[in-house]
């Protein structure tokens, strides 16, 4: 210890004395010399002679020099200031190349950062509740579907089985949504109001910004009505207001107290407003609701064992409500997250795989302009190891030229970064993940592509340093590196690099490209339905009111009438959902026939206005009219694939259809609900935009109370310029009935169903764009390169005859190797990394010919663009000086 | 590795034996140590310099700048007392090293 203390204070002590000591050391060797210049002449040499063997016997002065300076310095510190400064001075030199390569380091660091960023932040920790990794749902999935995903929510009586039967559990929650129909005096509002179980808020054990969260108290019989405020209501209605906490407000007709309002990332399924709901056995009110089950899964135990244990409990709770499971079924054990994000998942991956490719891409890049340059600097390695520099001092001086390029690619990353997580936030793809989730940076991401990038940079970085342990320094010296033998391998490598470029640039294009046009064709699409210019909301009706189909039945009448005849109306209808998406699911019968699977259907409640405000097409028969709706008569339209899968070749027109489900619901039950066919329509999109239809019917709304509704307005003028009139019409007819959900159909669609797709194709593009931009260049730089050591041979050509043609032809035909290489070996990259997201396209074979031919010919051209200017270059070549250049 | 560490540990050895008596000059160490072993060990100014700047800064040396039987201006080094201590050491380990190498000699 004493030791180390002595030994940096003497460091210090030389380092003050810098000056001296050199001047000292200078002194001494001279000595040293002339000393041994005496001696040489006492043995009786010649003074010249003596002089010269002296200088001899010495050797090396400057390296003995330098390996004595090392002695009084504490080397590794000094040695790597002096190496950053020099590198710093080396790099600003050379501006043109410091800035390609950091520019390139930082768009791979920068998109990599931003899209691993995006993952941990959506993926893998979105939450700000406690223990969330460890809370999972249960998901029923039909495995005669071929869509994923299934059921995750339950009836109380079954959700309660599952709680109290299953042992891998250590606590259990339940939300479900309803109205909460908030009457402010001056009108209704309606609020999302999120209904909890009594332990909902300690187990998420996020405090209240303000005041409390709900706790079990709150679900006494004889506690007071309470609830619980969400950031983003106060923020927007109530305009951070403080004091409307303990207030009394009256919703769904009861006057309820504010007790908290929860800071602004505690979002718990996009509620408004949290309300307190005991779940019992037994009691009605709770049965009817459908419950989101989320469980925390004790500590210790895996999703696999989880998922045994509650298969079992599944398999038994099939046979007690039978209605409420598929035939056949398997049980999931998902994470919360994967019940949030579901397909996005994919997307997210697909992206990442994308990003990944774009900083091998860039990194490739970098170590092509390393090795170029490393040429370049063949004579100046070989001039400093000739006058002394140690192999270690080169090493170091090059790893911290690298380390400077890569930490100023690290810096200017991280702001590209930073803008690129502003950038996503454009995409709106909001709905697809949990709004909890904040994208920020992330170090751990960021880390990654710095690592990646050093290592690139160091290790090719370090290539000028290869020729001095080759101890080859008299060719560089001699040659100034024209010959065509120096640097071949180095050669091969920076070849090498290119065509893995050109490779992975391939697989980015085709990869986009096949996003691109399973996107076109997408829109292209005929839904079916034409989504342009209808305007849609929802109405909840007041709780308590409207009991009866009958009420519902009048509210509505008188509704559509007045708004048909709003100038800028084309048509009005009732709905119960809204397109892509068909309507309720239910097991159907045709009177006369017998099958022996289950036969599936789906039933829109609608009014007579709904073909035409869809502008649906009649293939057979006719619509309902509007005597038949107003009398709730059984009739029914169907679409083609209703026809051709239960009708086959009979007429359609007279068949009874009956609805099963209308007989067994628990709310409202229709007796007899046998409807005859009327008409047939062709198919509309009813399972989202990306699912071919499955078979649907459409009968009056008039025939239950059951459901919530909605209506959908067609319009002449842009749809939400009629929203005033619309209200107006509503609360004409009803003040007490709240609009909620309102929006253009096809805003609804391009948030939800065409967002997700668009995200992925943006993405892809950006990075395919990029990732060709910096392959053109790497093209370039290795052609550049080639060119310039040949200009000799390219001058001896000329003078010997060769045409401009010639010369052309011999530099692009150099490119075209590296290219045609590159794409072969793209293409079959392609091959396997399409079918990675063949789960993404839609409409497009993840080989479409089209697509990855179009992908090759931008390859290809933009390999030979960037073949151009040095081709162009080597024409200029002026033969005679090329030949006096030795 | 190995011959590179005891070349190393025996110049340091000679070289502050030779300064065991008294101060010299580098000049003088090279020119001693090539006359006490009958020129079989030469060492260039290459080895020397950095040895004596090395063990000036672990302390073992200390240098001085003195004046020559000739005028001459010359930095003389002294062994210091960690010096001595260092050689007597190093002497210690040497002999043991040679004793243990001629014992396998013999028995081959």
């Amino acid at each position: 210890m004493m030791n180390t203390v002595g030994h940096i204070w003497r460091w210090l002590l030389s380092l003050m004395n810098r000056g001296r000591l050199e001047r000292e050391m200078e002194e001494e060797m001279r000595f040293h010399l002339e000393m041994q210049i005496e001696q040489n002449v006492a043995s009786g040499m010649a003074v010249e002679e003596a002089r010269y063997t002296a200088r001899r016997q010495f050797g090396n002065q400057t390296w003995l020099k330098e390996a004595s300076r090392e002695m009084w310095s504490l080397r590794f510190i000094e040695t790597l200031i002096q190496d950053l400064r020099y590198g710093a001075r080396m790099l600003i030199k050379n501006p043109g190349f410091t800035l390609l390569a950091v520019l390139t380091l930082a768009l791979g660091i920068g998109s990599t950062t931003t899209i691993f960023s995006a993952i941990q932040n959506i993926l893998l920790d979105p939450f700000p509740y406690k223990d969330a990794s460890r809370v999972v749902a249960i998901q029923i999935h039909d495995t005669s579907s071929s869509r994923p995903g299934g059921r995750s929510w339950f009836q109380a009586p079954e959700f309660l089985d599952y709680r109290d039967q299953s042992h891998v559990f250590e606590e259990v929650i339940g939300f479900t949504g309803d109205d909460a129909l908030y009457d402010s005096g001056d009108g209704v509002e309606r609020f999302f109001g999120g209904y909890v179980t009594p332990n909902a808020f300690s187990f998420l054990g996020v405090r209240a910004q303000l005041g409390r969260g709900i706790t079990p108290d709150d679900a006494r019989p004889s506690a007071p009505p309470v609830f619980v405020m969400a950031h983003k209501l106060w923020a927007k209605r109530f305009n951070l207001d403080p004091t409307i906490l303990g207030k009394t407000f009256t919703l769904n007709g009861t006057p309820t107290t504010l007790v908290g309002i929860m800071p602004p990332r505690f979002i718990f399924y996009d509620a408004d407003v949290w309300i307190v709901r005991a779940m019992e056995r037994g009691d009605s009110r709770a049965n009817r609701d459908y419950w989101i089950f989320l469980a925390k899964l004790k500590r210790g135990v895996a999703a696999q064992q989880a998922q045994a244990d509650i298969e079992v409990i599944a398999r038994r709770l099939a046979q007690v409500y039978p209605d409420s499971y598929p035939k056949n079924f398997s049980v999931q054990i998902i994470s919360w997250v994967d019940s949030l994000v579901r397909q996005f998942r994919k997307a997210l991956y697909t992206i990442a795989a994308a990003v990944g490719l774009l900083l091998l891409i860039a990194c490739s890049n970098v170590a092509n302009m390393l090795l170029a340059r490393a040429t370049a600097r063949e004579k100046e390695m070989a001039i400093r190891s000739a006058v002394g520099a140690g192999r270690m001092r080169l090493v170091g001086q090059l790893l911290a030229e690298s380390l400077l390029l890569a930490l100023g690619g690290a810096v200017a990353g991280c702001l590209f970064s930073y803008a690129g997580i502003k950038g996503l936030a454009l995409l709106r793809y909001d709905n697809f993940i949990p709004g909890e989730a904040q994208i920020r940076l992330n170090l751990a991401a960021l880390l990654f592509s710095l690592g990646t990038s050093v290592i690139t940079a160091a290790l090719f970085g370090l290539a000028p340093a290869l020729q001095t342990v080759r101890k080859d320094l008299v060719e560089p010296l001699k040659g100034a590196g024209l010959g065509a033998g120096a640097g071949f391998r180095r050669g091969r490598m920076r070849n090498a690099l290119v065509v893995f470029e050109v490779a992975l640039s391939l697989v980015l294009l085709s990869g986009a490209g096949l996003l691109m046009r399973s996107f076109v064709k997408l829109q292209q699409m005929d839904l079916g339905f034409n989504p342009e210019n209808i305007l849609i909301a929802r109405l909840p009706f007041p709780k308590g009111q409207y009991t009866t189909a009958a009420e519902k039945q009048r509210f509505y009448e008188q509704l559509l009438s007045r708004l048909r005849a709003l100038p800028g109306v084309v048509a009005a209808t009732e709905t119960i959902t809204i397109p892509p998406y068909g309507s309720i699911d239910s097991e159907i019968d045709v009177v006369g026939k017998t099958h022996n699977e289950k036969w599936q259907a789906m039933f829109q409640l609608c009014s007579e206005g709904y073909f035409s405000t869809l502008q649906l097409r009649t293939i057979l028969g006719r619509t309902l009219s509007e005597t038949e709706v107003h009398g709730a008569r059984k009739v029914a339209v169907v679409n083609q694939t209703f026809v051709n899968k239960f009708l086959g070749n009979e007429y359609p027109i007279g068949q009874k259809v009956k609805i099963n489900m209308l007989e067994s619901m628990p709310d409202s039950p229709v007796k007899d609900p046998i409807f005859e066919v009327i008409g047939v329509i062709s198919d509309a999109r009813n399972q989202g935009i990306q699912e071919s239809p499955i078979p649907e019917m459409f009968v009056p709304y008039t025939i239950t109370r059951a459901f919530g509704r909605a209506i959908m307005v067609r319009t002449s003028a842009p749809p939400l310029s009629l929203l005033n009139d619309v209200r107006r019409e509503i609360w004409a007819v009803d003040r007490s009935v709240a609009l909620t959900l309102i929006s253009s159909l096809e805003d609804l669609l391009k948030r939800y169903s065409y967002a997700e797709p668009r995200f992925t194709l943006v993405l892809m593009s950006v990075f395919a764009s990029v990732g060709l931009a910096l392959v053109a260049l790497g093209v370039f730089s290795v052609i550049a390169y080639t060119v310039a050591r040949q200009t000799r041979e390219i001058g001896i050509r000329m003078a010997l005859g060769a045409g401009h043609a010639d010369v052309v032809w011999m530099v692009l035909r150099r490119g075209l190797q590296l290219v045609g290489l590159g794409v072969g070996v793209g293409l079959l990259g392609s091959f396997a990394m399409t079918r990675v997201i063949a789960n993404q396209l839609w409409g497009v074979s993840p080989r479409d010919p089209l697509t990855l031919g179009a992908a090759v010919a931008v390859v290809a051209l933009a390999g030979l663009a960037a073949c151009y200017f040095p081709a162009r270059r080597a024409t200029k070549v002026d033969p005679m000086a090329a030949l006096r250049v030795e | 590795m190995t011959k590179v560490d005891i070349l190393q540990g025996t110049l340091d050895m000679l070289v502050l034996k030779t300064l065991s008596h008294d101060p010299m000059h580098g000049f003088a160490i090279a020119l001693r140590i090539r006359q006490l072993t009958d020129e079989v060990i030469q060492i260039g100014e290459g080895s020397l310099y950095p040895a004596l700047y090395r063990m000036e800064q672990k302390g073992w040396i200390k240098a001085e700048w003195g004046v020559t039987e000739n005028n001459r201006r010359a930095k003389y080094y002294k062994l210091t007392k960690a010096g001595r201590k260092q050689l007597e050491g190093e002497v210690a380990s040497y002999g043991r090293l040679t004793d243990a190498i001629a014992k396998v000699l013999q028995a081959a």
